[in-house]
């Protein structure tokens, strides 16, 4: 209908699968987060330390640059899974938590605060894939800071490397992929259900900031208190690096707490977060 | 002017059933039983009859800790249907079972034979919902939070563009469709909430309390576009108001829900084309035997007070014969006056029946 001929017609064109609904709120909310300079301009520096990490990877196989630069020609850096976990994966995993914090509230608490539910929830989409759609901007945009690099850092070494280097530390990609997962899925549910719950975007950054770091506050002065690792259970910073490290088959260098303990941690939080948002995405509040 | 039209509701009342007088047309709450069986036997309904209704209600009771709709039957067709009821009365907890918000605790609500709960997905590809309550997206473009309505409701995204272009349009806001909707007056945000609730043609459309906050002009501009979308007839409509004035102008078919249960269920097209009126009189003189030639005459006549009069004139009665009757027995009438049985002394008449 051309738009000058002003009477109402219904739509008789195709209407397309309710498996598409995730993937449209996952475009139209990736548009509304790179709207932001700031967040585009954080998002590019991002990758800037998987570029280093690949000059560094290459100048270490590059005789001549070490030898024009005066650096020792026998390996600058040794390229193994202590490499990957402590150099790539953990200090990616924060800037991880930095995106999330920014990222997370704006995608769940402007529809609640300007009762925009309802007109979804009326529409072919239920709650699952409302927030599917959600969590797939934190995922994708998590994976393109952590798990994605680090493959591609792999495979580059393993080009210029031994051939036989990526066979013998197929765990190292695995690795990467895990735990980038536990930790994206972890923090995007808990960034959710904080901005499902508190409507102010800013408020819910300042809770999201606070519970990640007062538990690992929290976790360090039962440590210090009782002892042992009970104190990690709690924390945040402590299980990301028991986890990287247990996945990489490396040692720990914050905690003696057993891989499982922090498996189990991410897993509660998740439950609790996934929970949480549960009851707070609907149509609409019951005021009784 | 309260007090008199709450007068004339009760005068009504006096007048009773036989001013009444649309029982083939309207279906009363059976209120003993809590069950009401709605039987649309007129002649022109015999088509739509073979069609689904629009929405089938079966014992539907909502609880939200305490009871909000009571177990609800009705069998509701019509191309745009009007619910009324009181603050509280369930108008929104219905429309809200309907699109599959609220669980039912007992009982089932189906939408065009599709079970509300069951085949929810079904039926959310068939509706459109303008809700009371302001609802956008805070920050978004008009156009671009319509588009993305289109498209969350299955339309292609360049369908749902071009067809968000449209109803920008049609609702009358071509010119702004580009402007923040945080931006946009009462009035604009409700044509906005119109326009994402039809950008996908849906086949039955929801508004609940459609005009609120408007003024005159702009309510009067919402009124034309819901008939109209309900004269294209490819969208039946369903409107929760509390203004009767609106419902009236707009619905052929109404609802009336009082504390959780259905008070009334009344055609108002078949109202209106029985254009079934009756006069009120103020007389002066011997009004008892006035009353008696009156009805003598075959007419339906009730003292509504001292000096008032109603009456609904016999088939083969015209005004003439009334004042000839005055004449013969020396009646001043003092004033005379045609009144339509308004959905308003409908409505007032169901809050106290029920």
């Amino acid at each position: 209908m051309a738009i000058f001929q002003q009477a109402y017609q219904g739509f008789h064109g195709q209407i397309s699968s309710t498996l598409r609904q995730p993937w449209v709120i996952f475009r139209y909310a990736s548009a509304d987060v790179f709207s932001s300079k700031l967040f585009t301009a954080f998002f590019v520096l991002c990758f800037i330390p998987p570029l280093v990490m690949m000059c560094m990877i290459y100048m270490n196989y590059n005789l001549e640059m070490l030898s024009l630069l005066n650096l020792p020609l026998d390996k600058l850096i040794i390229v193994d899974a202590n490499f990957f976990a402590h150099w790539m994966q953990i200090p990616q995993m924060w800037l991880v938590f930095a995106l999330v914090m920014f990222v997370g509230p704006a995608l769940i608490s402007p529809d609640i605060s300007s009762n925009a539910l309802p007109l979804y929830l009326s529409r072919p989409i239920n709650k699952t894939n409302y927030v599917f759609g959600k969590l797939l901007v934190l995922l994708v945009l998590g994976s393109l800071i952590t798990w994605i690099p680090a493959w591609l850092l792999i495979l580059f070494h393993a080009n210029l490397g031994d051939q036989p280097w990526l066979l013998n530390n197929l765990h190292i990609p695995l690795a990467s992929v895990v735990s980038s997962l536990i930790w994206i899925i972890c923090l995007s549910m808990l960034s959710l259900a904080v901005s499902a719950w508190v409507k102010w975007k800013a408020l819910a950054r300042l809770f999201f900031f606070g519970f990640v770091w007062l538990s690992s506050a929290l976790g360090a002065a039962i440590e210090n208190i009782y002892g042992g690792w009970k104190g990690s259970t709690v924390s945040f910073i402590d299980s990301l690096d028991v986890m990287v490290s247990g996945l990489y088959g490396v040692t720990s260098s914050s905690s003696s707490m057993p891989s499982t303990a922090s498996y189990l941690f991410f897993i509660t939080v998740t439950v609790l977060a996934t929970v949480l948002l549960a009851r707070k995405i609907r149509a609409f509040e019951v005021n009784l | 002017m309260e007090s008199d039209r709450l007068n004339q509701a009760e005068n009504i009342d006096e007048v009773g059933s036989e001013v009444a007088c649309h029982e083939k047309n309207k279906h009363v709450a059976e209120t003993n039983t809590d069950k009401v069986a709605f039987n649309l036997n007129g002649s022109d309904k015999t088509d739509s009859i073979t069609e689904p209704a629009v929405f089938e209600l079966q014992n539907l009771s909502v609880n939200f800790g305490r009871p909000i709709l009571d177990k609800l039957t009705a069998n509701v067709r019509g191309n745009c249907i009007g619910l009324l009821g009181p603050n509280g009365a369930g108008k929104t907890t219905l429309l809200n079972t309907l699109l599959g918000f609220n669980r039912p605790s007992s009982g089932r609500a189906s939408i065009f034979g599709y079970d509300v709960s069951s085949q929810s997905d079904s039926v959310r590809h068939m509706v459109g919902y303008m809700p009371e309550r302001d609802a956008f997206i805070t920050g978004m473009v008009g156009i671009r939070f319509v588009r993305l309505m289109g498209e969350l409701s299955g339309l292609s995204s360049s369908d749902a563009l071009e067809r968000a272009h449209e109803v920008f349009f049609y609702v009358g806001l071509g010119e702004a469709r580009y402007r923040k909707i945080d931006t946009y007056s009462l009035g604009m945000k409700q044509l906005v909430k119109l326009a994402q609730a039809i950008v996908h043609g849906p086949k039955l459309l929801f508004l609940d309390e459609p005009t609120n906050g408007l003024d005159p002009p702009a309510r009067t501009r919402m009124l034309q576009l819901i008939r109209e979308i309900r004269d294209a007839g490819e969208t039946k409509i369903i409107m929760a108001s509390h203004l009767l004035k609106d419902v009236e102008e707009c619905c052929d078919e109404a609802l009336v829900l009082k504390q959780g249960k259905i008070a009334i269920y009344c055609n108002l097209e078949e109202e209106r084309r029985s254009d079934r009126k009756f006069l009120l009189m103020h007389v002066q003189g011997d009004r008892d035997r006035f009353v008696s030639a009156l009805r003598s005459l075959g007419c339906d006549v009730a003292l509504t007070n001292r000096r008032r009069l109603k009456v609904i004139l016999a088939q083969q009665i015209e005004i003439r014969d009334v004042y000839m009757a005055a004449e013969q027995l020396q009646v001043q009438i003092r004033s005379l006056d045609y009144k339509r049985d308004s959905l308003e002394d409908i409505f007032l008449r169901a809050m106290e029946d029920a």
